[in-house]
């Protein structure tokens, strides 16, 4: 308080700096609590970003000097057969993973926040794999669902052929939703449930009086009122779930026949295995303006829902 | 005020120590040449004449770090005049290989003094004379060092355009690996194993009839390198040559007849169906699903060090006729001296020590000195020497299945050997996976890796030209 007295009174002595200075002198402190975070922001993601799109402009490798080829990579890209094959995978995954990632943790959450017995140790096994690394999960689903993996020898105890999970291409893909929404179960229920205890207990009371049972209670109460946050879980899944990558990358390498590769596994085979940096530059801008698009028509999308 | 102050000048603080931890790094660790006062003027020896020490940075892009460490801490143990800098960069299998010399690459361009290099053996001496980043090695160190490579397995990489590019360090040869207890318990003569395709026609059927839930043959699916054995072995060649290829040949009848054998082994479900990586292949061997597998010869070592009681063995690629003199896939490492060496000549009389029947003797443990492990042995390949090699075979019953003395063959390396190598793999996979046709399947993918070729000839016409 002492210190926007004095600023304000001293500034007004002598001269009338504009609002503009003045909130940003006022700020002072603050910017600079910030600015470790935005110098390492203008370092490591926002100078990258931009010199990602100038470099999708180019022939860019290790060997020699970019060459500008102007539209050149956007056109390889609509033109490449793998290309579409991955986009293909990646909306399919996203489709099927957005719907579990919203609905599951939801009905789950609603679950979890009646008095059950056990609740807390409940709560804490469906939270346990979100503490797991992403690669651990990976190796872990992939030792399962393996030729001679344990899912395989369960079914053949229980008379039915063992099944070629990575090697059909129609099957690998669902091991690969199942491993990501297992994995990401947890995070999204307790998000939920932070939302679901912050509805008053008095409107549960009032309809219990008018006479709704707990389904319509939980269906008109509980599930508009989290409305807001079950917005933000269709974001971030769509947008996670967008940018696949470790699932194929450690379980099936993009394969059997490329029925698992993602935007991001073409886009890093291109940039880093094959350097060919001007063309997963490219890649990379695509898949950044589909992000955008996506999530501004969600918001859309959202925003008339509420309206 | 006072408060307002204290906030502004802890932040300050704040700032100005993240700021200088950023920058300085707590330890007196020095990058590459960076604070090499003689960066870009090498001065041979100099250093040693006035009594300073030749400082030297090895650049390890390729693992195998124990036994490195012990054999750096050896050779300057008696070379007092030098001190060697060891840089290593984490190398397992597949893309963070790739990640290691792209590493390098950045650093060489960066212009940091690196005088020798461990690199991956087939495409990368290439990759760096395509960006004028490595030292032709006769030039330092005159016929010797062509004597040596020569003499040296895998030479054929790295002897290009009449130079000598690099020395080949460690020998990473494919096999037909087999459980040779399997082979008895099916009838099969485990001294027998199949040396030609209708051997191997035979084997498989025996196998499968007695164990039907079996593959009798694994194999890589999307894989080009491990392919290639059989197509030499039938007579075929992809390219018009080993090394920078100008012509795919991927239609000769020879290639089509090994991509036809390989949709036979999947017609008769004599292959794998699930993919062989580094994660699976030991579980795939132990648990019996797999008869036998094309892979790297050493694989056999990390067989017998986990399931000692089974009989593991290694031999030739099956070739398509009898009387064939069998060749083989050769992957492994190899030692250069990047452009930005500071000390040349020391660098290559470290190489050159290296790749010396004493260095692989102590790297390969015929020689006890350096107090390798089992695993730390086990990780590096087979030895470049052929006399080290020999001895190994001969004297050590752990090494006699892991080591296969045939000759190796150059893989067509390109600049655009990564994306051909792809195009082909993916025809493979649709081949196996998809019964795809075959002829359709190569002509396409020669097509493709023509128009590669010529991009390739066109982008590095001074690489081509005196080829």
């Amino acid at each position: 308080m002492a210190v926007s007295v004095e600023s304000v009174g001293t500034s007004g002595l002598h001269s009338r700096p504009s609002s503009f200075a003045n909130t940003l002198r006022k700020s002072q402190p603050a910017y600079i609590l910030l600015s470790p975070y935005l110098i390492l922001f203008v370092i490591v993601l926002a100078y990258p970003l931009v010199y990602a799109i100038y470099l999708s402009f180019f022939d860019a490798t290790l060997n020699r000097a970019p060459t500008f080829v102007g539209a050149g990579n956007f056109i390889q890209l609509f033109t490449d057969a793998e290309f579409y094959t991955a986009l293909r995978n990646t909306f399919f995954f996203a489709f099927f993973v957005v719907l579990g990632e919203t609905i599951l943790p939801l009905a789950m959450a609603l679950a979890m926040n009646e008095r059950l017995p056990f609740r807390a140790l409940f709560r804490t096994a469906f939270f346990l794999p979100v503490v797991c690394s992403w690669v651990v999960v990976s190796l872990l689903w992939a030792l399962l669902f393996a030729q001679q993996g344990l899912v395989n020898s369960v079914i053949q105890v229980l008379g039915v052929a063992p099944q070629p999970f990575f090697s059909n291409p129609g099957q690998a893909m669902w091991i690969l939703i199942a491993t990501t929404i297992w994995r990401n179960l947890g995070y999204y229920m307790v998000i939920y449930l932070a939302a679901l205890q912050g509805v008053p207990q008095d409107l549960y009371d009032a309809a219990s009086v008018d006479g709704a049972t707990r389904w319509r209670q939980l269906w008109h109460i509980a599930v508009p009122l989290v409305r807001p946050v079950i917005y933000f879980v269709l974001t971030i899944s769509i947008i996670t779930s967008m940018q696949l990558f470790i699932q194929p990358f450690i379980m099936t390498n993009g394969g059997p026949l490329n029925a698992t590769i993602s935007v991001v596994q073409l886009l890093y085979r291109h940039a880093f295995v094959q350097l060919e940096f001007g063309y997963g530059s490219a890649i990379a801008t695509f898949l950044l303006v589909l992000l955008v698009a996506l999530a501004l028509i969600n918001k859309r999308v959202h925003d008339l829902v509420v309206r | 005020m006072p408060s307002y102050r204290r906030i502004q000048l802890l932040a300050l603080s704040t700032v100005a120590l993240l700021i200088a931890a950023c920058g300085s790094g707590a330890s007196n660790y020095t990058p590459a040449g960076q604070a090499a006062p003689n960066q870009g003027a090498p001065t041979t020896s100099g250093a040693a004449a006035t009594g300073a020490k030749v400082h030297l940075v090895y650049f390890n892009a390729r693992g195998a770090e124990a036994a490195e460490r012990k054999l750096v801490d050896r050779y300057v143990k008696d070379h007092p005049d030098i001190e060697i800098e060891y840089l290593s960069t984490t190398s397992m299998a597949g893309p963070s290989d790739t990640d290691a010399i792209a590493n390098l690459i950045f650093n060489i361009q960066a212009k940091r003094v690196v005088d020798v290099a461990k690199i991956e053996v087939s495409r990368t001496p290439l990759d760096l004379m395509a960006a004028d980043a490595t030292k032709e090695l006769t030039v330092i160190g005159g016929d010797a060092v062509k004597t040596r490579a020569q003499g040296l397995l895998n030479s054929g990489y790295v002897i290009v355009n009449n130079g000598v590019w690099a020395l080949p360090y460690e020998y990473d040869p494919f096999g037909y690996i087999y459980n040779a207890t399997l082979f008895k318990d099916v009838g099969l003569d485990p001294d027998k194993p199949p040396q030609t395709w209708a051997d191997l026609r035979t084997t498989n059927e025996a196998i499968k009839a007695k164990m039907p839930n079996a593959w009798p043959q694994c194999h890589p699916i999307k894989n080009t390198a491990k392919t290639l054995p059989y197509i030499w072995n039938a007579g075929g060649t992809l390219w018009d040559r080993d090394v920078l290829p100008t012509k795919a040949l991927f239609t000769a009848p020879a290639v089509s007849a090994t991509y036809k054998f390989l949709a036979e082994w999947a017609q008769k479900q004599w292959i794998n169906t699930d993919e062989i990586t580094g994660d699976n292949q030991l579980q795939l061997m132990i648990s019996r699903k797999c008869a036998a597998m094309d892979t790297s010869t050493n694989f056999t070592l990390g067989l017998q060090a986990n399931d000692p009681k089974t009989d593991w063995r290694v031999a030739p690629p099956p070739s398509m006729n009898a009387n064939a003199q069998p060749v083989t896939f050769g992957g492994g490492s190899a030692l250069a001296i990047p452009s930005t060496a500071a000390h040349p000549k020391e660098a290559l009389d470290f190489m050159m020590w290296l790749t010396s029947d004493e260095a692989q003797n102590l790297k390969y443990g015929v020689a006890k000195d350096l107090g390798l492990s089992d695993d730390d042995i086990a990780a590096q390949a087979t030895p470049v020497s052929k006399n080290t090699s020999e001895t190994l075979k001969n004297n050590d019953p752990k090494w006699k299945q892991a080591i296969l003395i045939l000759p190796s063959r150059p893989a067509g390396v390109s600049p655009a050997f990564s994306k051909i190598y792809d195009i082909l793999a993916a025809a493979q996979e649709r081949i196996i996976r998809s019964n795809a046709n075959v002829d359709e399947e190569l002509a396409t993918a020669q097509q493709q890796s023509q128009q590669l070729l010529d991009q390739s000839i066109a982008q590095y016409p001074n690489l081509y030209k005196s080829s």
